[in-house]
């Protein structure tokens, strides 16, 4: 009979997640609400009576799920019908260890800095609270991926440590789970526009009970963005651009599906591979882009070069791409620190409309024209 | 037929399959060009669309004569260092030349430029440091030659300090991050694309230099293969000659694998082909045999690594273990079956 139960329980939940509106099922003991998201369908929030759920579908095998976990108040019981092998927190989560730089973005988005305990590697770091904290010792670094130091991270006791998902195929990660310590993934960066993306601060902020604060915050960015992209998508000028460098013979730039494209639509560009129907970055040669991309107006990331010079001085014959001659090239160098660590890396990801606002401001400057860039430098 | 005559046929058979490939190469790439465009492209023409004339010009053109230097200088290396240490298995890597230049090249990109305060991927920056690094690597390997006597004590020492530093560039990757090991990688993978006209006007110099040396110690080449007492015998001072073939070697192999990355493979395959296709051990014949098949190989190797029609290219490294393998199993069968 109970088990009967367990299994009618675990099928119902199932048919819930596969429906995106939101929806009430209630049985006996238990009811369950689907949080509607706006824009991302890589992480669905489920509330229950007595705790919350989260399920991540797997991106790279559909049908799957990539992790699940289960979000139960501390002094709560843990029910019994709670599915075996689930990742069980106890929220609010107090102590966190942050290994990837979005998540330290989005915990200062939702004014929860004090809950950070560690975090991965302090070259990386570019949030001045928290490299204050490092100094003070209330803060520390732990190594990441590989470098990643086990002991140090069980000393500092947390309660839950993120991370990208690039890690699960590390074995660190499984011994970190293995020391019970409860490790959740955060794998935005799979997403396939710039609002689904900040979308995952409310992910991140189910498990400390700013779940409100966070909705608030999200919309405030999804007005910015939306208000300013329709001015942009209004003017009838776009410019040509050209994005990424090459490397050896094999010049990457992002595909016309991916996320960075979806940017250039957003803020009124022509992108020569719009057309283009892959999601992540595109290896072209050198020849292909020369053919197609010689004449644009404006080139934006050009990998980690910081100045005309260092362009050069990795292939001079960058001298015959239009940008180059009008000196139009942009990069998102403005906000690094002297370890090389980069803001665009930490706050880009949950502040979407700053982007859109930078490349806004290279794109058509008349469009905002008191606003600074934010993260972009024109190279000089 | 006299021996003489076949190899003069032979050689123009050789010129004229690398203009014909030097000419494929100019017409074949990613993007497609009509014939009579690249021959317009070829003499400046201002009426040819302006990409295209960048694209022969400064891409097409400097890629297949870095196949040609690049090709014959890797070839004639690997029949040095196969002859110096009378070992088929010797190529021009042996001495640890490519570890070296790994090493210094891992040391500029990984460290994301810091610890030498260059720009991490600034092309000049990468051949400075893989000429030191193969240099350092040489010089040691020089002063360990002066104290051992024989040839093979020689290959184990260069293969023992390849290792030594192929732990350290590990060691480098282990505490670099993913970005800038995929960008140390892709220059293990060898690529010619990266050589402009300003890099061929070191290049070539320097190529022409190591073949010089080949050519001149021929005679003494032809001796060692006797074995070291009987050169030494005929009156031949094994030292000078050993320290001039290291030399030439280091500077083919080390200034290709600086400007292209490590090319595996082609100096271990080409003299094996020569070799078996002409039936001699006469460096006479085998340099500029070794010369002319390492230009055709790799000439053919970048073709099918441009793969035709397609916006993409493969790494070439791979290209030519794939296609120089089969070769050389073929060769060698068909020269033991005759």
């Amino acid at each position: 009979m109970n088990k009967k139960l367990i299994y009618g329980l675990v099928l119902l939940l199932f048919s819930c997640n596969k429906i995106e509106k939101k929806q009430i099922l209630s049985t006996k003991k238990d009811e369950s609400i689907l949080v509607e998201n706006k824009y991302s369908n890589l992480f669905r929030i489920i509330n229950h009576t007595d705790y919350k759920e989260i399920i991540i579908p797997n991106p790279w095998e559909e049908g799957e799920n990539f992790a699940k976990y289960i979000l139960i108040p501390k002094g709560i019981e843990i029910p019994k019908n709670i599915p075996n092998k689930s990742v069980i927190i106890r929220t609010p989560v107090n102590r966190i260890v942050p290994l990837s730089s979005p998540s330290i973005g989005l915990y200062d988005k939702l004014d929860a800095l004090n809950k950070i305990v560690g975090i991965g590697k302090e070259i990386y770091i570019y949030n001045k609270i928290i490299i204050e904290k490092l100094k003070e010792g209330t803060v520390k670094a732990v190594g990441s991926d590989r470098e990643l130091n086990i002991e140090s991270l069980v000393d500092l006791n947390p309660e839950m440590v993120t991370a990208s998902g690039f890690q699960t195929r590390l074995h660190s990660m499984e011994l970190v789970s293995q020391a019970g310590i409860k490790v959740i993934y955060n794998i935005g960066w799979m997403e396939k526009s710039p609002l689904a993306r900040a979308e995952w601060i409310k992910f991140a902020a189910v498990f400390i009970g700013k779940e409100k604060e966070a909705d608030i915050i999200f919309d405030k960015i999804v007005s910015q963005y939306e208000s300013i992209s329709k001015l942009a998508k209004k003017v009838s000028y776009k410019p040509k651009i050209l994005l990424g460098k090459k490397w050896k013979g094999t010049w990457n730039t992002s595909g016309g599906n991916s996320y960075f494209a979806e940017f250039l639509r957003d803020a009124g560009a022509d992108y020569y591979w719009f057309k283009d129907t892959s999601s992540g970055s595109l290896p072209l040669s050198f020849e292909e882009i020369a053919d197609k991309q010689m004449d644009t107006d404006i080139w934006i990331n050009p990998g980690r070069i910081k100045s005309i010079a260092e362009l050069l001085a990795e292939d001079k014959r960058y001298l015959f791409f239009n940008p180059v001659k009008t000196k139009q090239i942009y990069n998102y160098y403005n906000r690094v620190s002297e370890s090389g660590a980069n803001a665009y890396w930490e706050e880009g990801y949950v502040n979407p409309h700053l982007i859109l606002f930078d490349l806004i401001k290279i794109f058509h400057p008349k469009l905002l024209p008191d606003y600074e860039l934010y993260f972009y430098k024109k190279l000089e | 037929m006299n021996k003489q005559t076949k190899y003069y046929i032979f050689f123009i058979t050789l010129f004229l399959l690398i203009i014909a490939l030097f000419v494929i190469s100019l017409m074949y790439g990613s993007v497609n060009i009509p014939f009579k465009d690249v021959i317009s492209s070829l003499f400046g023409d201002k009426e040819v669309k302006k990409s295209w004339l960048f694209i022969i010009q400064e891409f097409r053109l400097p890629k297949g004569i870095t196949a040609i230097v690049a090709g014959a200088a890797l070839a004639v290396s690997g029949l040095l260092m196969q002859t110096l240490f009378r070992n088929p298995l010797a190529g021009p890597f042996v001495l640890g030349i490519s570890n070296g230049a790994s090493l210094g090249v891992a040391l500029l990109v990984l460290s994301g430029g810091v610890f030498i305060g260059v720009h991490s991927e600034s092309s000049w920056g990468i051949v400075v440091m893989a000429i030191i690094g193969s240099s350092i690597v040489l010089f040691m390997v020089m002063v360990v030659s002066t104290r051992v006597k024989d040839n093979v004590s020689l290959l184990i020492i260069g293969i023992m300090i390849g290792s030594i530093t192929g732990a350290i560039v590990s060691v480098l990757q282990f505490f670099s991050d993913a970005e800038t090991i995929q960008a140390y990688l892709v220059w293990t993978f060898g690529s010619l694309a990266g050589v402009g006209w300003d890099q061929l006007q070191v290049l070539i110099p320097i190529v022409f230099v190591g073949l010089f040396l080949a050519f001149i110690s021929q005679k003494e080449l032809n001796t060692l293969l006797l074995g070291d007492n009987y050169a030494q015998g005929l009156g031949i001072r094994i030292k000078r000659i050993r320290t001039i073939v290291i030399i030439a070697t280091c500077l083919l192999a080390g200034s290709v694998t600086a400007f292209a990355g490590p090319i595996a493979f082609l100096g271990l395959a080409v003299p094996h082909i020569a070799r078996s296709v002409l039936k001699t051990s006469d460096h006479k014949i085998l340099i500029p045999a070794t010369i002319l098949i390492g230009a055709v190989l790799l000439l053919a190797c970048d073709i099918t690594a441009q793969l035709p029609g397609n916006r993409n290219t493969l790494p070439l490294n791979a290209v030519t273990a794939i296609i120089g393998a089969p070769v050389v199993i073929w060769v060698v069968i068909k020269s033991k079956n005759s």
